[in-house]
């Protein structure tokens, strides 16, 4: 009689337990071939061979327009951007950015907007062309309430902000670092860091600038991002050296020469070369 | 005595006449061995050379020297030297010295295949000086038709028995022919049987099992796909997803440098 107690509460366990989890929808044929369009295109990124990436975030954003999937839209225009970027189309990357940004049918969400107007900020700015830069990084903000980009946004703010006034970049990037710690972004994060080191540095703030530089670089070392981590050293290098420990400053040189050498940045080598030679006892 | 003294006029001057006609005479052969001196070059100026070979065969005094066909002197006289070897003298007209250089060589060689023993001068590069009188010239001999036939024969008679070696394995290999094709025919045989049963299975059978295996894989992805959806278990499994490329908003996005 006990027996059979128990092993109707197990049954009722098993079953009530079942009841917590819940099956994911299974994916049609469409979104199956999409997706693997889409992982073909970022692996043919990830080995550099763009011209194929192109192609297959192409064949992925076919399928999403054949069953108007709005969001599959929006990340291969997006996608695609970023592709025409590396094969030097530049006027290509903004087109494939407007389509999400002016097309009104099908009608994109505020925070894919968002995205799409950051990143044709971003692209203003790494073109020199500020004053666009800052135009679009408004409408992002405009279009952002609470979307996934609002912590780069503030990073970018920061960016912009960082030559000629260190306090409003040190402010952005405060927020930003609170965005991206909580949005989970160690990427962003670390870039926040440096940002409000590169802040400090700039008001002259050595002592503090380099605790920044330090917390970068502990989260670029678990991102394993190679130029990160060396521009985290020159940071580390600059701010110890200011501080008259040039001695320290050498070894961070030397560390960041060494990081750039492993990641074949030669750009990266001669510059901590440069600075090695300046600061070297 | 009567007789001797005979007045008879035609012995009138006798011995004027004898002694003009044996100066004649004498005068006449005179001219004679001149005019044959001077067509066998008895009177032209020479040059002597020498030749030192290790045996005087086949050369003798008098024998012709020629160059590019053309006599130009002659054998003078062969001698023993002190270490046994034989010194030619050749006397050589001296008008074609010119072409006789340091560098000519004289070679012992028969005209034609039985004809006489020569010795042929080789003409010399025009940038040599010609030979000095009594110089020493380069000698050989070339090898005669007995040598020629000699070394001949030193090279074929190995060839000779390799090819009747090469005769004795062929008929071994020959004789064990039969066998060996027996054997491929039989294999051949095997092999088409072997086909011919593959060709069935493959008609029937292979399709099948294809198809089968085919239906058994789709199955056990379906099963494996519904279990990989289902809790707990999907909760371990990452969805597929398209994936956004990253735009950084501190380093600007470029391709990463080549190493």
């Amino acid at each position: 009689m006990r027996g059979n107690f128990v092993t109707i509460f197990f049954l009722m366990l098993a079953v009530l337990t079942a009841g917590c989890g819940s099956n994911p929808p299974a994916l049609t044929e469409q979104q199956e071939t999409a997706i693997q369009f889409n992982q073909r295109g970022e692996a043919a990124f990830r080995r550099g061979d763009y011209a194929q990436a192109l192609q297959e975030y192409q064949g992925a954003l076919s399928i999403h327009r054949s069953v108007e999937n709005v969001a599959g839209i929006a990340t291969e225009l997006l996608n695609l951007s970023v592709v025409d970027r590396r094969l030097g189309d530049k006027a290509a990357a903004q087109a494939a950015l407007d389509q999400i940004l002016m097309e009104r049918s099908p009608a994109f969400s505020a925070d894919q907007k968002a995205e799409a107007a950051y990143r044709k900020a971003g692209y203003y700015l790494d073109d020199g062309n500020e004053a666009e830069a800052r135009s679009w990084l408004n409408k992002a903000l405009e279009c952002c309430h609470g979307c996934g980009a609002e912590g780069r946004l503030y990073n970018l703010m920061a960016r912009m902000a960082l030559a000629g006034q260190p306090q409003d970049a040190m402010n952005h990037a405060r927020r930003a670092l609170a965005l991206n710690r909580n949005a989970g972004d160690k990427n962003e994060e670390a870039n926040s860091h440096r940002l409000i080191a590169d802040a400090l540095f700039n008001s002259d703030d050595f002592k503090t600038a380099e605790q920044s530089y330090d917390d970068a670089l502990r989260l670029d070392k678990e991102s394993g991002a190679a130029a990160k981590i060396a521009l985290d050293l020159m940071g580390l290098g600059r701010s110890v050296a200011r501080q008259g420990r040039r001695t320290e400053a050498v070894e961070y040189f030397q560390r960041a020469y060494s990081v750039s050498e492993g990641a074949g940045d030669a750009k990266a080598m001669d510059a901590a070369a440069a600075e090695i030679k300046k600061v070297a006892p | 005595m009567a007789i001797l003294h005979d007045d008879d006029a035609r012995f009138k001057g006798l011995e004027k006449k004898i002694g003009f006609f044996v100066i004649i005479a004498l005068l006449g052969i005179v001219l004679t061995v001149i005019a044959v001196g001077i067509q066998q070059d008895v009177f032209s100026p020479k040059t002597r050379l020498f030749i030192v070979t290790d045996s005087g065969q086949d050369i003798s005094e008098g024998m012709e020297v020629k160059l590019r066909g053309f006599n130009i002197g002659k054998v003078e006289k062969l001698e023993l030297t002190d270490d046994a070897r034989v010194k030619v003298t050749l006397s050589i007209l001296r008008s074609h010295m010119q072409w006789v250089k340091s560098d000519s060589k004289a070679r012992l060689l028969k005209e034609g295949v039985i004809g006489a023993n020569i010795i042929e001068i080789t003409l010399g590069s025009e940038k040599e000086k010609p030979l000095e009188h009594n110089a020493l010239i380069a000698f050989e001999r070339e090898r005669g038709l007995g040598q020629v036939v000699d070394q001949l024969y030193a090279e074929v008679i190995p060839l000779i028995d390799d090819l009747k070696r090469v005769a004795r394995r062929a008929d071994t290999l020959l004789a064990g022919l039969p066998a060996t094709q027996q054997k491929l025919d039989d294999t051949l045989t095997s092999a088409k049987k072997n086909f011919e049963n593959l060709e069935k299975v493959t008609a029937s059978d292979l399709p099948a099992m294809t198809r089968k295996g085919r239906e058994t894989l789709e199955g056990a992805k379906k099963v494996v796909d519904s279990v990989s959806r289902t809790w707990p278990i999907s909760s371990n499994i990452k969805e597929p997803r398209t994936e956004t490329l990253p735009v950084d908003s501190y380093v600007p996005d470029q391709a990463p440098k080549q190493k």
